[in-house]
């Protein structure tokens, strides 16, 4: 293809390239309340490359309207920017819809046809991009059936890529054996495993913090830093029928395998030699691997902390407890606490303890990464009573987006007294704007080749090579490590808060 | 001379040696709501009449841009020297109707020779470390000197608004070369292009319209007459970017003619009463065309192409005609604008007769 000369010096904004986008698992959640919204809201800022098509894939009976029709409901409700009919109307327009089991390769090869067909008609691009949204155990049917049917060939100067959302796998055999099955179907510069956490703004903002201002990088190392805290609470139980798939992952591995190590790979990485895929990459499994494992069942209690809700309250409701959720067995040993002491054996981080913890039923919904500064040689104000002495950097990464430090002032009056104060940023404030979706990020970006953002095999690898050992300590041992409880509406278990105690350590109050 | 309801716009009177102690008041008084800050957003403007317009539009752009906001309206012909000051704040409401976020605005009326302090006035009141954006009104003369130009982040005008496009971008080219400056230039008569080149740039990815290029015989702008920078901008950046070397013809309202010194394809742009700054550009090849054209409803641009099998329409987002909204975009993008910085030489040679 010829150079499009119109694109040149238009560098702020992502060259996305037009597309067929194929879901699979057209008719679930994601695909209504994330996947399509996203694509609309792209189209409405004009991001949406022309000649997008969008064809929906799915098990169940349906024409295109009533794909649409079902569709359109739902963007109505959730879409970030609104709901405009006229341009839904013409966005609608590029979806299709196409019925097939997953394990038909009929299915597949009509798609095949079916792709043909429109590109012929509508002249749109030979570039597909397939979206893998199904339930995780149709992945290895679809990836086998698109093989088989040539559908992960594209035609000559065209592309083909897949989307994977998580779960990953289940534990370090299943990801690999997935990931065996991605790549022998896609190559892996042509797989995109979506984090979403990744595309949120906050998360992209670590790196800007760290490497584009001159004052935190000289401190971000164990000569300065006590310790680091990533914190994911969530309010919300297992209702809407999560129950099912929950007791069947925990938080372990669905929150901090892959969501919350991507963060603290993000904080802890070295600065990468440039800002390409690989380049940032390369850094974050290099974080992976350092993770100090817990092989024995005896260190995993040492670190770890699990726990359960009891029955209680938040904000004024009395909720159930985990076994007496919906859809979760009454014998249950899935964890929806998790509380982590992680250790990181690299030369900047010796000694610093990384302490993650992921809650179900706590009192409030917020996702933050604290940076703990060391105290200033103790002269000057060591007789001073303080309540908090340690600066304190906090990344807010949903909700309420921003950055605060914590740091001394005297207070004001004649007596040399001293109070922490809070500089304050929030995104919605200075910049005036909601942040996009992080989907619509991610979308953009895979239509523009752009990998940064998602998870490369290696990195999968690497997060469930250290959750493993904790996951088999839990389930394989004979002498497993407790499982905890605390009253749903509390900040977790007392076991989490002594994990910290052991050095001095408070779980920050958010 | 500004009418008492003009003025009463600008919120409170103060003594311009009282503004810092008076804006301190303002923040106690008012149950104190977050006061935002990013930028300094200074506003220039030679026309009395233009304060109610100045003040909406900046009560628009601090709803997404916080800042401190310095409007100042200059008489030099008033016979008075003086310099009044007030000041005012921008506030967002929340779904229950409580400030939450707000914006300082402080104003001044500047007369006669008083106007000369413009500069020292902006400097006293900057809101400091934060950069300073500067939207000069007008003409870029009297008082638009190395001085003043030299502290500008960011520079915003509208070629479109002044007397002479020419000898505009010269004095525009004159205080970018200045070695003293560092400011990026934003030209609010380019920026009414911004999604319609995005939409052009989307369109010829599709190969069967990109080979088209090299057959192209004639480029076809219609444009309302108050926004002939606009058009101008927007042909200099096709010629640039097809490395056409056009040049002028005809330079006479309402159809200005262009012509290729190699032969190459020629371009008119006309000038309309339509009220939308671009109306249409038609991209005409040896075979077939490429059409994009503001629809009825502004927001949005149809584009047509026909090339051989290939027949297409698609509707895109359109350009906001609402000066504000482009300002908050722009600010939005931000950048160092080197497309547009690029396409200066390629302007200059459509409104310049060749030596």
């Amino acid at each position: 293809m010829e150079a499009n000369p119109f694109k040149d010096g238009l560098v702020t904004e992502k060259s996305a390239a037009p597309c067929t986008v194929v879901i699979f698992g057209a008719t679930g959640d994601l695909t209504h309340r994330k996947l399509i919204p996203a694509l609309y809201n792209l189209a409405v800022d004009g991001d949406l490359p022309p000649g997008t098509r969008v064809i929906g894939f799915a098990r169940r009976d349906k024409s295109d309207d009533e794909f649409r029709s079902e569709l359109e409901a739902i963007n109505k409700e959730v879409s970030r920017q609104g709901h405009d009919p006229e341009i839904w109307e013409q966005f609608a327009r590029l979806i299709h819809y196409h019925r097939s089991e997953f394990q038909d390769l009929d299915g597949y090869t009509a798609l095949a046809k079916r792709l043909e067909d429109i590109r012929h008609e509508q002249g749109t691009s030979d570039n597909t991009l397939f979206y893998l949204a199904s339930a995780p155990e149709f992945f290895d049917d679809i990836l086998l059936n698109a093989k088989k049917s040539g559908l992960n060939v594209p035609p000559e100067g065209a592309w083909s890529r897949v989307i994977v959302e998580k779960p990953f796998g289940t534990d370090l055999a299943t990801a690999r054996q997935l990931n065996d099955v991605v790549n022998d179907t896609f190559e892996e510069s042509d797989t995109y495993r979506i984090d979403h956490y990744l595309g949120k703004e906050t998360a992209q903002n670590i790196m800007v913090l760290r490497f584009a201002n001159a004052i935190f990088e000289p401190l971000w190392n164990s000569n300065h830093i006590d310790h680091v805290q990533i914190t994911c609470a969530e309010h919300l139980g297992m209702e809407g029928g999560r129950g099912g798939y929950y007791d069947t992952a925990g938080a372990l591995r669905d929150m901090v395998q892959n969501h919350l190590l991507q963060l603290l790979s993000l904080v802890a990485m070295e600065p990468p030699v440039d800002l390409s895929a690989d380049g940032v990459r390369d850094e974050k499994v290099k974080v992976l691997k350092s993770l100090r494992r817990m092989p024995t069942p005896e260190e995993v209690a040492q670190s770890v902390v699990r726990a359960q809700y009891t029955a209680g309250s938040i904000n004024g409701e009395t909720v159930p407890a985990y076994r007496e959720e919906d859809r979760i067995a009454p014998d249950s040993h899935t964890e929806a606490y998790v509380a982590l002491r992680i250790m990181i054996d690299t030369w900047r981080w010796e000694g610093v303890p990384f302490y993650v913890r992921m809650g179900k039923r706590l009192p409030k919904k917020a996702t933050e990464i604290s940076v703990h500064f060391k105290e200033p040689p103790n002269v000057l104000f060591s007789t001073m009573p303080v309540t908090a002495r340690k600066n304190v950097l906090v990344m807010r990464i949903q909700p309420d987006e921003g950055i605060s430090l914590r740091m001394l002032s005297k207070l004001p009056g004649p007596a040399l007294k001293m109070e922490p104060v809070k500089m304050d940023f929030h995104y919605r404030s200075s910049f005036g704007k909601s942040s996009p979706e992080a989907y619509e990020r991610l979308l953009i970006d895979a239509m523009a080749g752009d990998a940064t953002l998602f998870a490369r095999r290696d990195e999968v690898e690497s997060a469930w090579t250290f959750i493993d050992d904790i996951e088999h300590a839990w389930h394989q041992s004979e002498s497993p490590p407790p499982l905890a409880e605390y009253p749903a509406g509390s900040w977790g278990p007392v076991e989490a808060d002594s994990l910290l105690k052991q050095n001095h350590h408070l779980w920050r109050r958010l | 001379m500004p009418t008492d309801l003009q003025f009463a716009l600008l919120g409170q009177e103060v003594a311009v040696a009282n503004i810092d102690g008076e804006l301190k008041k303002l923040w106690e008084i008012d149950n104190a709501p977050t006061r935002a800050s990013l930028i300094n957003f200074a506003l220039y403007s030679e026309s009395p009449d233009s304060i109610q317009s100045n003040v909406e539009t900046i009560q628009e752009i601090t709803a997404d841009h916080a800042c401190r906001s310095i409007l100042i309206t200059a008489i030099p012909e008033e016979s008075d020297s003086r310099i009044r000051s007030w000041i005012t704040a921008h506030c967002q409401l929340d779904g229950n109707g409580n400030k939450t976020v707000c914006s300082e605005q402080i104003a001044f009326l500047v007369t006669n020779d008083c106007t000369a302090l413009v500069r020292n006035i902006v400097f006293a009141h900057l809101d400091s470390d934060l950069p300073l954006v500067f939207w000069w009104q007008g003409d870029l003369a009297n008082g638009f000197e190395d001085d003043l130009y030299s502290r500008i982040d960011r520079l915003i005008f509208d070629s479109d608004s002044w007397s002479d496009l020419s000898r505009g971008l010269e004095a525009l080219n004159n205080a970018l070369i200045n070695p003293r400056s560092h400011f990026v230039g934003h030209d609010i008569a380019w920026t009414r292009s911004h999604y319609l080149r995005r939409a052009i740039a989307a369109a010829f990815e599709n190969p069967a319209l990109n080979t088209k290029l090299s057959s192209l015989e004639s480029i076809s702008i219609e444009a309302d007459r108050h926004h002939r920078s606009t058009a101008i901008l927007l042909l200099a950046w096709i010629a640039s970017r097809l490395d056409i070397p056009l040049s002028p013809e005809s330079l006479d309202d309402p159809e200005l003619l262009f012509q290729s010194s190699d032969q190459g394809p020629r371009a008119s742009i006309t000038l309309t009463e339509s009220g939308l700054p671009l109306d249409t550009l038609t991209l005409a090849f040896n075979s077939g065309s490429f059409t994009i054209k503001r629809l009825t409803d502004p927001q949005f641009f149809q584009m047509q192409t026909r090339v051989e099998n290939f027949d297409r329409e698609k509707r895109v987002p359109a350009d906001p005609t609402k000066t504000s909204a482009l300002i908050v975009d722009q600010l939005m993008r931000g950048g160092t604008n080197a497309l547009y910085h690029n396409t200066l030489p390629t302007t200059v040679g459509l409104v310049q007769w060749p030596r």
